[in-house]
């Protein structure tokens, strides 16, 4: 099987309309940043948001042990899919269907 | 500090209490359950105790309450609870009137029994009568000699015949008749007709099929040996009248009695129905004050008396922080019995080791039943169980991963947890409903941390959502796309350079070539997970040194430890780290391309045989400058750690140990110090001990690491069941015609009761289990000691949980398992 590296361009099966040029995108790091801001709030500001309680330092030990798995466990995927070394292998209707649908 | 993050502090208290205040203060202990009490009198025989009428008599009122509750017509109603507790002088009266209720109902009973049986002679007599009229009006020819029938020694003759009439049970009828034959040599005319309807067993209540039989002889002998026979076979015999006129003159006198013990029945059964009634309100209440009291009196036999004084004695452990509530019921105790000696509660100083107590609700007990399964721990080390609230369920989560399953499982204990004061109601028997709500909040946590994983997974019921936007797309035109059936995506022209923002990319789940990039994934996250996990349970060890005042424990044992373990495998893991950031598909330089990217494992291996690699241009062997000057240092470094940790403590111990003689021999002369005798075979016995521990810490972070690979393993299998179930059963049902419907109709039940069984109930269960023993093994024989006994207070709470099952017995209390809400 073979695959055209020279000529990458998108097809827009339904209404015909093909780019031929070569696209280059950036990474974008948006994401990086928007979660570790979010679970960083919960793990450093939440658990002074619990003053009183009979089990405030249970709820701040889980708080905190939470916020950073969870968010270890976001990053880790987000960095192993930052650069793909094997990409998807598709059947060619679930690439059309694709290139007409999620466009 | 955090009431979980290690055992409660306990102390061993004396209590000096006087015989009439001591009632009370038990009472008033049983109910906060705070107090575990010490048997003074472990020599002694339970029949010599002090208190053993006391127990015997509530044992006698535990058996009589059992006793009416078991004649009650349905389960009693549940106990009102109430804090006011029965004097000595209510408990008399209690026991009167129970036993007062307890011989009614007897009398009842019997009374009941009685004249049911009469009404079961009735009822055969009556039947008798009917069926043997077909007898003797069978003997027409006869009817001239009724006219002649003498009444023969009271007995009945027919013609020159007697005959014996009664019933029996229709198994016996063979054998029965069999016999009657034998011992008269033939000479009897038997003759038996079935009762249809079953009748009713007075005494056990069971049916009874009898037959009706007339033996018909001759001769006074024959007739005493068929009277054994029938005595023998537990016939019943009744007088049947040879004449017709005389059998329905009796058959209508049978008939009235039947009409009027019918009533007097229906009465008696009325009567004793209305008793039952009135005291099933109260029947729960006073078996818990009863066992209540049993319990009180048994602890108190545990005190051991004073002679002198006058006053009972006794040990228990305390928690520090419940004193004052066991002063209160001391204080409580003086004041009702109106003694003027006051009670004494004594702080006792000891060497022993006490019990370990983790206070607990209904939330944390799950997770420290999970911990206290593997292992009570040590008194005042450090409680893992704080922790695993959340590891647990994340660690199960990641092999568990699905939104869909997830959902299910959250869903079903949300259920629970919202009903729980309801369902906590009924007692069950079954042991897997009480498991199953007894962790209800670990399986809810599971459920919620599952929906995570499986969004960033991106796997419900094996489809995947597609929220943000796929950052793979099609590149080739319709011709390529009409000559191939499968091509594959470049990432360098084929992919936005920008992950889906949250979690796995959507098209990955079409592709045929999914699982060898899931595999290189979760394996190398399952290794970051495990040696951070694997690293915390080491860290934990030093929170133990620095509470028991060890620091030096720290350099000797904590530092080669994490040295070692970070150095070799949490390189590894940075390893990884740069491969996913350094080597891409749209890397200019062919170096940092995708077909020189190293494989880390191999790397890894190669370090630790210290073999060199060669550059195959353009792609080179390390993957930065000084690579291997450094795996060389690290493997250095953590090699060298070994030695400390074999040999650390032991040098330390000898040190002191010397120092310790040293000083001894100064000060005291012609005294043999303590440990020099033992010093050689100690110091050899420690030193195993050390090697033990260092062979098995090493062993363990290669062992181990890969023991959290079934993270990955679990995980591939779950999705892979979840795939093979949509493709091969639910697809089936879908985009039909009308007809379809029905194939969808029972596809969906196929793929749902599958869905329930085997990956939510199954895999569950599996996953539940593998995390639990990453938990046991990996983690905790990091840092846990658990050499400790749990604390077993005196708790009414306690006793009433374990009911009926499981009374000792002596009746004492039952031995505290682990508690259900």
């Amino acid at each position: 099987m073979a695959f055209v590296t020279e000529l990458p361009y998108r097809v827009a099966l339904s209404d015909g309309d093909v780019h031929k040029e070569k696209q280059t995108w950036e990474t974008n790091y948006t994401p990086i940043y928007v979660m570790t801001t979010i679970f960083a709030i919960i793990f450093f500001i939440g658990p002074f948001a619990i003053k009183k309680g009979e089990n405030k330092w249970i709820i701040k030990t889980c708080m905190m042990l939470a916020s950073f798995f969870l968010w270890l466990f976001w990053v880790t995927v987000y960095i192993a899919g930052m650069n793909p070394l094997v990409g998807p292998q598709l059947r060619n209707t679930t690439l059309a269907w694709m290139a007409h649908t999620w466009v | 500090m955090g009431s979980m993050f290690r055992s409660e502090e306990m102390v061993l208290c004396q209590l000096f209490v006087q015989p009439e205040a001591a009632y009370v203060s038990m009472y008033e202990l049983g109910e906060a359950g705070i107090a575990q009490f010490r048997d003074l009198n472990p020599h002694v025989n339970d029949f010599q105790r002090r208190y053993v009428s006391e127990v015997r008599r509530c044992s006698e009122m535990e058996r009589k309450l059992r006793w009416v509750s078991g004649e009650l017509p349905e389960p009693p109603p549940p106990p009102i609870p109430s804090r006011r507790m029965l004097s000595p002088r209510e408990i008399n009266m209690l026991e009167e009137k129970i036993d007062y209720i307890e011989s009614e109902i007897q009398e009842m009973t019997k009374n009941a029994r009685n004249l049911k049986s009469d009404y079961l002679s009735l009822i055969e007599l009556k039947l008798l009568i009917e069926k043997t009229q077909t007898f003797f009006q069978d003997h027409s020819a006869q009817r001239k000699l009724s006219a002649t029938v003498q009444i023969y020694n009271n007995d009945a003759v027919f013609g020159h015949l007697g005959f014996i009439a009664g019933t029996v049970a229709t198994s016996r009828v063979p054998s029965f008749e069999r016999m009657l034959w034998r011992i008269s040599h033939g000479n009897i005319f038997f003759k038996q007709a079935q009762i249809d309807q079953p009748l009713k067993d007075p005494i056990t209540g069971h049916e009874l099929q009898k037959t009706v039989f007339v033996v018909f002889f001759h001769g006074e002998q024959i007739k005493l040996r068929v009277k054994k026979v029938c005595f023998g076979f537990k016939a019943t015999l009744y007088p049947c009248p040879a004449t017709y006129k005389d059998q329905q003159e009796m058959l209508s006198g049978v008939e009235t009695r039947i009409k009027d013990l019918e009533m007097v029945l229906d009465q008696t059964e009325q009567h004793r129905r209305l008793v039952l009634t009135n005291i099933a309100g109260d029947i729960s209440t006073w078996m818990l004050a009863v066992r209540k009291e049993k319990a009180i009196y048994h602890t108190l036999n545990m005190f051991s008396m004073d002679i002198i004084k006058k006053c009972l004695i006794a040990e228990c452990w305390v928690p520090k922080s419940d004193l004052y509530i066991a002063q209160k019921a001391l204080d409580d105790g003086v004041k009702a019995s109106g003694s003027p000696i006051p009670s004494i509660l004594h702080h006792v100083p000891t060497r022993e080791i006490p019990p370990t107590f983790n206070r607990t609700n209904k939330f944390t007990r799950g997770f420290q039943t999970l911990i206290d399964s593997y292992g009570i721990a040590s008194y005042r080390e450090v409680n893992p169980a704080l922790y695993t609230i959340i590891t647990f369920p994340f660690l199960f989560a990641v092999m568990f991963g699905d939104v869909g399953h997830g959902l299910i499982m959250t869903a079903f204990s949300a259920i629970i947890v919202i009903y729980e004061k309801r369902l906590s109601k009924n007692k069950s028997d079954n042991e897997i409903w009480n498991i199953f709500f007894a962790g209800r909040y670990i399986i809810l946590l599971m459920g919620i941390f599952s929906v995570y994983t499986g969004l960033i997974y991106n796997d419900m019921f094996s489809k995947s959502l597609n929220l943000f936007g796929s950052s793979w797309m099609n590149v080739y035109d319709s011709e390529t796309l009409a000559n191939h059936t499968s091509l594959e995506l470049d990432p360098a022209v084929a992919y936005t350079q920008t992950p889906y923002p949250f979690g796995l990319d959507p098209a990955w789940q079409f592709a045929t070539n999914n699982i060898i990039f899931l595999n290189s994934f979760k394996m190398k996250l399952s290794i970051i997970f495990g040696v951070l996990h694997m690293a915390f349970g080491v860290t934990m060890s030093v929170v133990n040194f620095n509470f028991f005042r060890k620091p030096e424990m720290i350099y000797l044992q904590y530092v080669p430890q994490i040295l070692f373990l970070m150095l070799l495998f949490w390189y590894l893991c940075i390893l990884m780290f740069m491969k996913w950031t350094m080597y891409s598909a749209t890397a200019t330089d062919p170096t940092y391309g995708t077909s020189c990217a190293p494989s880390v494992l191999i790397t890894f291996i190669n370090m630790m045989l210290l073999k060199g690699s060669e550059d195959s241009p353009p792609c080179k062997a390390m993957m930065f400058d000084g690579q291997d000057a450094l795996q060389k240092l690290f493997l250095t470094l953590g090699f060298l750690c070994i030695p400390i940790m074999l040999f650390g403590k032991p040098a330390f111990l000898f040190w002191q140990a010397r120092n310790r003689k040293r000083h001894e021999v100064g000060g005291e002369r012609g005294e043999v110090p303590a440990g020099a005798g033992g010093g050689a075979g100690a110091a050899g016995e420690l030193l195993i001990t050390q090697a033990i521990h260092t062979i098995e810490y090493v062993l363990g972070t290669v062992s181990h690491t890969a023991s959290y690979l079934r993270l990955w393993a679990l995980s591939l299998a779950h999705a892979q069941l979840s795939a093979v179930l949509w493709q091969r059963v639910l697809r089936y049902g879908l985009a039909r015609s009308l007809a379809g419907s029905v194939t969808m109709y029972v596809g969906f039940a196929v793929w749902a009761f599958f869905t329930l069984a085997i990956l939510v109930l199954m895999e569950g269960l599996s996953a539940f289990l593998h995390t639990l023993r990453l938990h046991w093994v990996e983690f905790m024989s990091k840092f846990y000691d658990g050499q400790g006994y749990a604390f077993m207070p005196f708790s009414f709470a306690a006793i009433i949980e374990h009911d009926d099952e499981e009374l000792a017995q002596n009746g004492a209390p039952p031995e505290k398992k682990d508690e259900e809400y």
